[in-house]
């Protein structure tokens, strides 16, 4: 849902000198298979900022960060092919590809790090920042409030294991070490955490629409 | 429990969203990336389940990437090679191959038609071959499928076995079902003349409890013929063994490990 949130940012009417229509991330992607680098750097200006923000959440290391992002790329670059467009947005598959590498590289890298992920809703207590700029309080302000308030609307059970597992890096067995769960539990709130986020997502976003919440994966029963 | 309602899906769904999140233990991201190639309704959760999460991931606290970042990458890729379309069409087709007996089967019919127009040994010689592949695939289904639900057994042991140098090499699931062994980082054995063994170290001795195969590609998981006294070691040993059949004693212990927290 991410590339679709943040299409409302990056793909936004641009200023009025703006020619014509900005390039869809579809068709950036594709040009990147042909090895575009003005296409590549489009994508890199569109997601390297959330990128580089969820890599810093969970690396926590600005310089691990850093190194995450620019793999994460690195890999689009290489194998531009990895993206399916039929599978979701390209949002989604690039923050994807950057949460794995992240929670990779902080598995990797265990000793060196603070694991401290607050138990509460970590998420819904960031702020927005004045100095971050105007792009950023798009991204957060639409786009994070209503996943905020998705993640609020959580039982705190479930908020609790999807924040220290999707945040926080764990695996459901190190999450189920962590509270004291029976993996069975682990397990299965995390799968109801995630299908009522999506429930209330696709609620809110289908509310701004007006329509159908978008959906560009199969998504007929989830 | 959650009460959450669950309809008729693959049962394998929560796994496949702990897939999606990259939580899983090795064994289980290994089963569930042989299981989804076969399953329409997993694939799907996980295509939701990263729509979600990746929205989750855009609202925390934005920060600025430094601005070396980006002259590093632009730099670095003048120096990447790029895989060319061609490069992905083997490993797209076997992906295809390995999705379901259909493609198979519908190509055997394809092939008995064609023994039928040609009536030659050649296409009967085909026809054979493609049968044993269908026949494979369909051994290897079932094996996982029975792994993951091994897996998936909330009263299944797992224990990871490493070498002396900390790296793991298999993980091993022992359960009421059964139990599996995962190779992480096994070399093949030859078939004709080796054997690895499952030793149990649950008693003053070690005890053989099974013994399995390791493929050339080194990542098919193993299904063992696990007895109720096997199911009671909380602590393995894995050795690599000349000969069919488990010695008395392991020449040589390559791994070892413990029964984990799960």
């Amino acid at each position: 849902m991410l590339d679709v949130r943040t299409s409302l940012v990056a793909d936004s009417p641009p200023p009025r000198r703006d020619p014509g229509p900005r390039p869809t991330d579809v068709e950036l992607a594709a040009r990147v298979t042909v090895g575009d680098r003005t296409a590549f750097a489009a994508l890199y200006d569109r997601y390297a900022k959330p990128a580089y923000s969820l890599a810093r959440r969970i690396c926590v290391d600005p310089d691990l960060a850093e190194d995450v992002v620019q793999e994460a790329f690195l890999a689009l670059w290489r194998n531009p092919a990895a993206y399916d467009s039929s599978r979701g947005g390209f949002g989604t598959w690039l923050m994807t590809v950057v949460h794995h590498r992240a929670v990779d590289a902080v598995r990797r890298e265990n000793a060196k790090r603070r694991r401290s992920v607050p138990l509460t809703d970590e998420v819904s207590e960031r702020n927005v920042t004045p100095a971050e700029g105007a792009d950023h309080v798009a991204l957060t302000g639409v786009v994070g409030a209503e996943v905020r308030a998705a993640l609020q609307g959580l039982p705190a059970d479930q908020r609790q294991v999807l924040t220290l597992a999707y945040l926080g890096g764990y695996t459901q067995v190190e999450v189920a070490a962590l509270t004291g769960l029976p993996l069975g539990t682990v397990k299965s709130r995390t799968f109801a955490a995630i299908r009522r986020l999506r429930t209330a997502l696709r609620s809110a976003w289908a509310g701004e629409t007006g329509g159908d919440a978008p959906d560009r994966t199969t998504g007929a029963q989830w | 429990m959650t009460g959450e309602r669950r309809d008729d899906g693959c049962p394998r769904e929560e796994l496949a969203v702990g897939y999606a999140m990259h939580v899983l233990e090795p064994d289980e991201e290994a089963l569930m990336r042989a299981h989804l190639p076969r399953c329409a309704r997993c694939r799907e959760a996980v295509d939701a389940t990263q729509e979600v999460t990746a929205a989750l991931g855009g609202s925390v606290r934005q920060y600025d990437p430094p601005p070396q970042l980006r002259t590093r990458l632009m730099e670095a890729i003048e120096h990447t090679p790029q895989l060319r379309e061609e490069q992905h069409v083997e490993p797209v087709l076997l992906e295809q191959r390995r999705k379901s007996g259909g493609w198979g089967r519908k190509l055997l019919v394809a092939a008995a038609v064609l023994v039928v127009v040609a009536g030659v040994g050649v296409a009967g010689v085909r026809l054979v071959q493609l049968n044993d592949r269908v026949a494979q695939q369909d051994v290897r289904a079932e094996r996982l499928e029975r792994a993951l639900r091994i897996a998936t057994d909330p009263d299944t042991s797992r224990a990871v076995l490493r070498n002396t140098s900390g790296d793991t090499v298999a993980v091993l699931l022992s359960g009421d079902e059964g139990a599996a062994i995962m190779p992480v980082d096994l070399p093949a054995n030859d078939v004709t003349r080796q054997t690895y063994v499952v030793w149990g170290t649950g008693t003053p001795g070690p005890v053989a409890l099974a013994t399995f195969d390791v493929a050339a590609d080194g990542s098919d998981v193993a299904v063992l013929a696990w007895s109720s006294d096997a199911r009671r070691h909380d602590g393995f040993g894995l050795s690599l063994e000349p000969g069919r059949s488990a010695p008395a004693r392991p020449s040589a212990v390559l791994a070892s490990g413990q029964v984990g927290p799960a």
